[in-house]
């Protein structure tokens, strides 16, 4: 009998370590704690997409099996790279972890860097290429991005310094659903 | 003033307005010459946005403190505590910081209330079929504080995106959502709890917010959308179990696709309509030379100059 191919199926023992190893290294263990009673399902494209489900969604979609779209919290992607937490999935870890950023202004809202003259403060020391939770204006969640710098460097480096570059086509920041709207 | 010369009057309204003859002609039917009046005076105004604060990411007083710290000024709207008015704001709404962090929706006051009416409860099943772009899903969401499951079906993939883009902003995770044909969804042998259909129409009660409505639809159109509407909520139906309820609604004032797609379903199906409780008109039962069964006055028909925001028409039926 052929195989039935699903577009939308739960995520692999694999995939699911794959996720629970990046939240873990990149925010900490107690960060883990956002996924409790929710299960991870893929959505296959262009782009493998994880989402998270509670556990009586995730019965009722063991039923459906076909045309489903998404459901559930989009919570990152799958690249050649591994997998990469996006918008909805730091703000589930937001409050569970110290790895944030936070930022004076608002262009990282419009798919723009963040530089080292527009940080406010960080919560707590960081490396290069470690994953920041970036949030600004009365704590309000803007997005996540990647170091170019340790946070070490900071007081050393110019003020034109990137420190978390732009995001083009990944929803990475908040400002991703006003850009979406008018794809 | 002759009676005559009084409907030249309304008819070289429409004309200045820009509608079609027969829609005039259809107002005045339905609501009588002053009344039509009113309402092509009421369609010309900016109506103030409303958004609902959305539950689902932070306590509701939390939102309005944040927005009023921004200098949005918020006016409660009576029986629906989410809802607020936004009588003057210095910051484009539909794009700040909180609007990006799904803390509040863009939608019509009018809206808000075929959600509320179907009531959905935690642990649920919900239906909500033509789903996109997402405001009521996610308000059912929050109703149901993102406990039990909702279905929500969408026939355009390019629509479903943005039903997904919606949901994922203001927080919903309770919701799964299928690119089906909502006639198809009987296929899948669910018995739903409640079901919301808002059912795609000629739009005419919303021609306050978009003045396009006054020319791009026709009276054959109406026919056609009355077809689709009453095969589209006779699997409706299907999908309820019995006991179960469901929501009818449209953006539409015409009776073509509200109170007589509702007479004809009373007639096929077994089903009873529920007393609404809220403002507005009852359902028409007497227009043109239809035969429209009287139970319809039990549904309502909220028009724009009377409730102050973009019309509609509500059913709620229970299903024997």
């Amino acid at each position: 009998m052929r195989e039935k191919q699903l577009k939308f199926r739960r995520a692999s023992l694999e995939e699911e370590e794959q996720i629970f190893r990046f939240i873990k290294n990149q925010f900490g263990a107690l960060s883990l704690s956002a996924l409790e009673n929710l299960i991870l399902w893929i959505r296959e494209g262009k782009v493998k997409e994880v989402y998270a489900v509670p556990l009586e969604v995730s019965e009722m979609l063991r039923r459906i099996e076909e045309d489903i779209y998404t459901a559930g919290i989009p919570l990152g992607s799958f690249s050649d790279k591994g997998f990469l937490l996006e918008i909805e999935g730091a703000t589930l870890v937001l409050p569970l972890t110290k790895k944030i950023l936070s930022v004076k202004t608002r262009q990282f809202l419009y798919g723009k860097p963040i530089f080292v003259t527009n940080i406010e403060k960080i919560e707590s020391d960081f490396n290069k290429n470690d994953y920041l939770i970036v949030i600004g204006e009365n704590d309000l969640h803007y997005g996540i991005g990647r170091a170019k710098i340790d946070s070490s460097e900071l007081d050393h480096v110019k003020s034109s310094s990137v420190i978390i570059s732009e995001y083009k086509r990944k929803p990475m920041d908040r400002g991703w659903y006003l850009r979406e709207e008018n794809w | 003033m002759s009676s005559s010369n009084s409907h030249s009057d309304t008819f070289n309204l429409g004309d200045q307005y820009g509608y079609q003859r027969y829609m005039i002609e259809r107002f005045i039917e339905m609501i009588g010459e002053a009344e039509t009046k009113k309402l092509l005076y009421f369609n010309e105004r900016k109506l103030h946005k409303v958004i609902r604060l959305n539950s689902l990411r932070i306590p509701i007083p939390q939102i309005k403190l944040l927005l009023e710290k921004k200098g949005v000024e918020l006016e409660d709207i009576e029986g629906l505590p989410e809802g607020k008015r936004i009588v003057k704001s210095s910051v484009p709404i539909g794009a700040t910081t909180e609007y990006l962090n799904g803390y509040y929706m863009l939608q019509g006051k009018n809206s808000l209330y075929p959600s509320r009416i179907l009531n959905p409860k935690k642990g649920e099943l919900i239906g909500d079929f033509a789903a996109a772009p997402g405001g009521k899903t996610s308000h059912l969401a929050q109703l149901m504080e993102n406990e039990g499951t909702i279905l929500a079906s969408e026939i355009s993939t390019n629509r479903c995106r943005i039903l997904r883009s919606n949901l994922a902003r203001m927080g919903v995770r309770n919701t799964i959502i299928i690119n089906m044909d909502s006639k198809r969804i009987s296929s899948l042998k669910l018995a739903f709890d409640k079901v919301l259909l808002d059912a795609p129409c000629s739009g005419s009660g919303i021609i306050v917010t978009d003045k396009s409505r006054k020319q791009s639809k026709s009276r054959v159109d109406i026919m056609n959308y009355h077809s689709n509407q009453v095969s589209l909520l006779s699997e409706t139906i299907k999908t309820v179990k019995p006991g179960g309820e469901l929501v009818y609604c449209t953006c539409s004032l015409e009776p073509e696709e509200n109170e007589l797609v509702i007479s004809k379903i009373l007639e096929q199906e077994t089903v009873q309509l529920v007393e609404i409780d809220l403002e507005g008109n009852p359902g028409i039962i007497d227009f043109e030379d239809y035969n429209i069964n009287p139970q319809i006055a039990k549904t309502r028909r909220l028009y724009p100059h009377k409730t102050s925001g973009e019309g509609f028409f509500i059913a709620k039926m229970v299903k024997l």
